[in-house]
């Protein structure tokens, strides 16, 4: 395993639909594990997206474990090809991103979600969540449609200057 | 009632607001509208002020310096009409906008608002500077007479952010009554 870099905001990649798994290879293992050690490698972090260390597949990782705004918590999550089923009760919370530094946003998204695609395993496994974790899952997925935060944001004044990642 | 606009910007300290707004109080103004924020260092205010009829610019000017002498403020009061059209009608949508940072951003993106009667409403832009260049976003908030030309909007934003190398979307600015 391996802490990988990430990228930032104006790296193209982060713009691109990533690519769908046909099956969860070898590869794709060491891929999802490496993306879980830079996510609990990086202060602060719940979550990290393929898209978001460079590589254009359809995976992220995910764990809320212990946030104080969790309720419904799966602990570590790792989804390939996710896709949203049903997302309701949206409400407007700030977030922020590894890949855009220095920029906080309001932004409104569901907070009752079902979400489902393939585990690590390669079977389907269907989520459903809300709160903190349903907001976690699609801002990841948003990641893999080639989508920021800056692109939910609420309006001119929902977008904040900060002076650094956590 | 006569109404003025005043503007203020001077580099950023404690006490600016307060001494502005009481120099205003002092004579009897009314703060009609404002929008104050923090640019680059630099604290900028716009305020509308309804005042009585023995108030003029001079006397607003006269009064805002003397208690903000030490401020270095840079200050401005115009007479302005008090009644304009202010429509607020359309259908509103907000439009995000960033890239690499480069000349004409802003420009180009309005441009294309302009032409297709897309009224801006409120606009905000921040520069970011990540580890390899400086990145420029923009969120503006604005509002169609006829959301069917929508479609012909998106594609106009959509050719001009590619011709200037930078990420647009628009979406309905959706808001719950409640």
């Amino acid at each position: 395993m391996a802490m990988l870099k990430v990228v930032e905001i104006g790296n193209q990649v982060l713009s691109l639909v990533a690519q769908p798994v046909g099956e969860v290879t070898k590869e794709h293992k060491l891929l999802a594990n490496d993306l879980v050690e830079t996510m609990y490698g990086t202060p602060g972090s719940v979550g990290i997206a393929a898209p978001q260390v460079g590589v254009s597949v359809s995976l992220f990782v995910l764990d809320v474990s212990g946030h104080k705004k969790t309720n419904t918590c799966h602990g570590l999550i790792v989804l390939f090809n996710p896709e949203v089923i049903s997302a309701s009760n949206p409400v407007v919370i700030r977030e922020g991103c590894m890949s855009v530094p220095h920029l906080t946003g309001d932004v409104r998204r569901a907070s009752e979600v079902v979400v489902r695609g393939l585990g690590i395993d390669g079977k389907v496994i269907t989520i459903e969540s809300d709160a903190f974790e349903a907001r976690g899952l699609l801002h990841e997925i948003d990641h893999l449609a080639g989508k920021l935060f800056i692109d939910r944001i609420d309006g001119p004044h929902a977008l904040y200057k900060r002076k650094r990642y956590l | 009632m006569p109404r003025f606009v005043l503007t203020a910007i001077g580099p950023d300290s404690y006490g600016i607001v307060a001494r502005v707004t009481s120099a205003l109080a002092e004579l009897n103004c009314n703060l009609a509208d404002s929008t104050m924020s923090n640019l680059s260092g630099h604290f900028a205010m716009i305020l509308v002020v309804d005042a009585s009829s023995n108030v003029d610019e001079k006397s607003i000017y006269e009064t805002v310096q003397s208690r903000c002498s030490e401020l270095s403020l840079l200050v401005d009061v115009k007479r302005i009409d008090d009644h304009v059209e202010n429509d607020l009608d359309g259908d509103r949508f907000v439009v995000s906008v960033y890239g690499t940072d480069r000349p004409g951003i802003v420009a180009g993106i309005c441009d294309v608002l302009a032409v297709h009667h897309a009224n801006i409403y409120d606009l905000t832009t921040r520069v970011i500077d990540t580890e390899s260049t400086s990145f420029y976003t923009m969120v503006l908030e604005v509002a169609l007479k006829d959301s069917g030309d929508l479609a012909k909007l998106e594609d106009a934003l959509l050719l001009k952010s590619s011709e200037l190398g930078v990420s647009c979307s628009i979406r309905s600015s959706d808001s719950d009554e409640l």
